[in-house]
């Protein structure tokens, strides 16, 4: 069986949870996915990087000084990318179809 | 991924860690002490403060109920603002808001129907603060145990 169908940028356990969590909410800043992944700060810039740069994910800054925080949201299409994602994932779970057995076939066609 | 085989690759994991960081937001938002808890435990305590008041029967106390919601919904606004992460409307967050609302009104109402039952020429102070006290406090052991359960979940990474 292919893994074609799956999104190279998603199957990292990282980047995967990561839009798990903004998939989820409308903004998240940086710090609640850096404490909810357990991940440290340069590792998760890397992971959103690689999200941002894929046009998965946008990133927003607001405030200055103490107030100042980066704001991620997931864009239309890393939600679509990720479905997609999620849609393969399952398809690799489910069993194969069983082979056509022949007595279920026609006569006819039993006897070619 | 052409030379990737399903040997190296845990579809089942992928698709388990991925439905807990879903569900992982909104169960932040509903265990973390924030607008719906404050809603639930002002209604409450003034529910409760009603019966030190004079001349209080069941609608003052539904009025202060009302007040204690209002106050709760000013509260939430707060907390919105200084949330990390902005939530999605959803039917679960909805369904959380309306549970609540319902659980602060029959408190509040529990309240004055206690306030009407007693009446104030037999009314016991002692009582009503002991009263107050366990419905709170029950309140506050309630949140504390959705926070113990918040602590213990397992790590998303």
């Amino acid at each position: 069986m292919s893994l074609d169908a799956l999104n190279v940028h998603l199957t990292a356990p990282k980047r995967l949870a990561a839009m798990g969590l903004l998939a989820s909410a409308k903004r998240v800043e940086f710090s609640y996915l850096r404490d909810h992944l357990e991940l440290g700060d340069s590792d998760l810039s890397k992971q959103l990087k690689v999200l941002i740069d894929a046009g998965y994910v946008t990133s927003k800054r607001t405030g200055k000084g103490k107030t100042r925080a980066s704001w991620f949201s997931i864009t239309s299409e890393g939600q679509t990318a990720l479905d997609s994602h999620a849609d393969a994932l399952r398809q690799l779970l489910s069993p194969a179809p069983p082979p056509v057995s022949e007595s279920l076939l026609s006569p006819d066609a039993a006897a070619l | 991924m052409d030379n990737k085989s399903l040997g190296d690759f845990d579809a089942a994991a992928d698709l388990d860690l991925l439905s807990r960081a879903k569900a992982s937001v909104h169960t932040d938002l509903i265990l973390d002490f924030g607008p719906w808890w404050y809603a639930a435990l002002l209604a409450t305590t003034v529910g409760g403060l009603t019966l030190f008041g004079q001349a209080m029967n069941t609608a003052s106390s539904l009025v202060f109920g009302a007040v204690a919601l209002l106050a709760g919904g000013f509260m939430s606004v707060h907390d919105f603002r200084r949330r990390p992460v902005k939530s999605r409307p959803s039917m679960r967050g909805a369904g959380f808001l309306v549970a609540m609302v319902i659980v602060s009104w029959i408190v509040v109402g529990l309240w004055g129907t206690a306030v009407s039952s007693l009446g104030y020429e037999r009314f016991m102070p002692g009582y009503a603060l002991l009263g107050w006290a366990l419905t709170t406090a029950f309140f506050l052991v309630v949140r504390s145990g959705l926070y113990a359960i918040r602590r213990r979940r397992p790590s998303l990474t």
